[in-house]
């Protein structure tokens, strides 16, 4: 079986010279192609370093991570940020969009920055939007769009470069129900009809119940691994 | 897209940007105001001066310069005059004959500076005419002076009234004679204006006893900063060692070391001022690193490579700053052109410093407009100088700890 992503052995450890903290703890986790994987826990538990090192955000104190069969954790941070840009998506807690520029140039920022002509960076950010539901908000800049809105722009620019998988830091944190349904919809239909592989933190129930795979840590490690059937 | 994105995020701070751009725009305008108004005074003196005595450049005898002798001259010749005559660089040019005499009247005798001169081509170059105050411009044929206003004033001479001349002439000779006064001159420089007078060329080669000779060829010129290429030129063309060519920096070195030394004044309140744009551009670097450090940490983390977030923040600031200059250019244009138009004439203590100091009490800006250019140059190279200290922070980010900030 070949996994999109492999970790083994991670081990992340904060003031390791004075009172040293494991955030995460001698952690292994394969990824398959496809997955829509939740992890879960209480505050503290490692889950939003665990992504970190699995984006490549962070480089681990001790063991490896793997992307498509390629070691990250041994990469210089300029080879880091472009190995990122080409692989990974990410949609953050706080939306994080760039003030400035509309919804279609957030999308299309991403493009850019792949060097793909303006034509073809128009015609797929229009398209993204679209698949989020935002064909009408092209030209709205974040502060003209809602919470949820600009949830559903950070996931159209997470798949603007065509990443191997998406990773979210508890991406319905800010939303309300009906923005946290309309986003998890977006996310589900994406891994089922594009098999986009989603791997994302959560407090959330309704997000936990959406995911096929629900691995939980505590304490930076992994105290279970479970599959499940999805209620809907 | 870049750019676009440089644009907008300057104006997200609206109000810090307008408070920098304003920074920029006062301290520009006051740094080209003191600038053209420094370079305009020199300007007005150097070509007050060359334009009264030595020309911005000087063909003459070789070895006339050391010791300023009416034996040092020499014969008008076709040759030089041809030269001068096909170099496009040259505006005017007129032949003088020159020598210190004395000039009596009454009970007072003055030392003072009397010129043999073309009275067509000397006004194109001086513009004598114009300085009129009395009386009538020279012909040719006159056998009359022309006296500057203060050496008149000082023998209490006017117009139609004689003078007597005293002095050496050519190869020893006596030279003795009186002229009615045609006409009287005011000089701008105060110092000129206290020992000038002017004659015929004729009268004057008759009064010396030289015959046809001058003592100098005096040229104006397009551009007086392309003086020493012109000067070889010249030399090449004429060869030989009986003449001498030489620049006006040459002749009266305090002249140029004074413009120098106020320009190195002028060059210390400007850096004050250059330091207050600093300090505004500093502030707005420092804030703005300060407030987008997280995004800074999210465009690194979605894989915008640290080189282009440095190149888009560098971009930013030389924006804010063209946006500064320019306004600043546009704001000094229309002051500098009204005082162009309109000089202050400098009365009371400033008027009788300034005259100390030789200079017409007149202040005129210099219109030239690379003086705006410099000073653009000047704050463009301070924005460029200080984003330096962005390019460091961006290149020192770790993207995690950006966006936990």
């Amino acid at each position: 079986m070949s996994y999109v992503i492999e970790a083994h052995n991670l081990t992340k450890i904060y003031n390791p010279k004075t009172i040293p903290v494991y955030a995460v703890n001698g952690v292994d986790l394969q990824v398959e192609e496809g997955e829509f994987t939740a992890l879960v826990g209480p505050s503290g538990s490692g889950k939003t370093t665990l992504l970190n090192l699995i984006g490549g955000l962070d480089y681990p104190t001790t063991g490896d991570v793997k992307i498509a069969g390629v070691d990250i954790t041994k990469m210089s941070e300029n080879k880091l940020i472009d190995f990122r840009l080409q692989n990974i998506g990410f949609v953050f807690q706080a939306y994080n969009l760039i003030p400035v520029l509309t919804a279609s140039e957030n999308v299309e920022f991403v493009m850019l920055m792949q060097k793909k002509p303006k034509r073809e960076r128009e015609q797929h950010a229009i398209e993204l939007l679209k698949e989020v539901g935002l064909s009408d908000r092209l030209n709205n800049r974040p502060t003209e769009l809602s919470g949820g809105q600009q949830q559903r722009v950070a996931v159209a620019r997470a798949l603007a470069s065509k990443p191997r998988f998406i990773l979210a830091d508890e991406p319905t944190a800010n939303l309300d129900s009906k923005s946290t349904e309309n986003l998890l919809d977006i996310m589900a239909k994406l891994n089922k009809e594009d098999k986009m592989t989603f791997i994302f933190s959560t407090h959330d129930q309704r997000v936990i119940d959406k995911a096929r795979r629900v691995v939980t840590l505590v304490d930076g490690k992994i105290v279970s691994d479970e599959k499940q059937t999805q209620s809907s | 897209m870049y750019f676009k994105l440089a644009w907008r995020n300057m104006w997200r701070s609206r109000r810090r940007t307008i408070i920098t751009i304003s920074s920029i725009f006062f301290a520009m305008i006051f740094a080209i105001l003191m600038r053209v108004i420094i370079i305009g005074m020199f300007d007005k003196m150097i070509s007050d001066t060359v334009s009264m005595s030595c020309g911005y450049l000087q063909i003459h005898h070789n070895g006339y310069w050391e010791n300023k002798s009416v034996d040092s001259t020499f014969e008008e010749t076709p040759r030089v005059t041809f030269i001068l005559d096909k170099e496009k660089e040259i505006t005017a040019w007129t032949p003088r004959l020159e020598t210190f005499a004395l000039a009596s009247s009454g009970e007072r005798t003055k030392g003072m500076l009397v010129i043999g001169i073309d009275p067509k081509k000397e006004n194109a170059i001086s513009k004598l005419s114009q300085k009129l105050v009395a009386g009538k411009y020279l012909q040719d044929s006159d056998k009359y002076i022309l006296l500057a206003q203060g050496l008149a004033e000082y023998l209490k001479l006017k117009v139609n009234d004689t003078v007597i001349l005293l002095g050496q002439g050519y190869q020893g000779s006596m030279a003795a004679a009186k002229y009615p006064i045609k006409g009287i001159v005011k000089l701008g420089i105060p110092e000129m204006n206290k020992g000038m007078a002017w004659l015929p060329m004729a009268c004057a080669r008759d009064f010396l006893s030289t015959g046809a000779r001058y003592t100098s060829i005096s040229i104006m010129v397009n551009n007086r900063n392309n003086l020493a290429a012109l000067k070889q030129n010249i030399k090449r063309q004429i060869g030989g060692n009986e003449y001498e060519v030489m620049t006006w920096q040459e002749m009266v070195p305090e002249l140029d070391q004074l413009f120098q030394a106020k320009l190195g004044q002028n060059e210390i309140m400007s850096g004050v001022l250059y330091l207050v744009i600093a300090f505004g551009i500093f502030g707005t670097i420092l804030m703005m690193l300060n407030e987008r450090m997280h995004e800074f940490g999210i465009l690194i983390a979605v894989g915008m490579r640290k080189g282009i977030l440095a190149r888009v923040v560098v971009m930013e600031m030389i924006l804010m700053s063209i946006v500064g200059t320019i306004l600043g250019m546009g704001g000094a244009f229309p002051i500098v052109l009204y005082f162009r138009v309109h000089p202050i004439h400098m009365s009371g203590v400033w008027g009788k410093e300034m005259e100390q100091f030789n200079f017409e009490p007149i202040l005129q800006p210099s219109m030239d407009f690379s003086n705006f250019i410099i000073q653009g140059y000047a704050v463009l190279s301070i924005a460029v100088l200080l984003s330096t200290y962005a390019i460091y922070k961006i290149y020192r980010i770790k993207a995690i700890a950006a966006i936990n900030s």
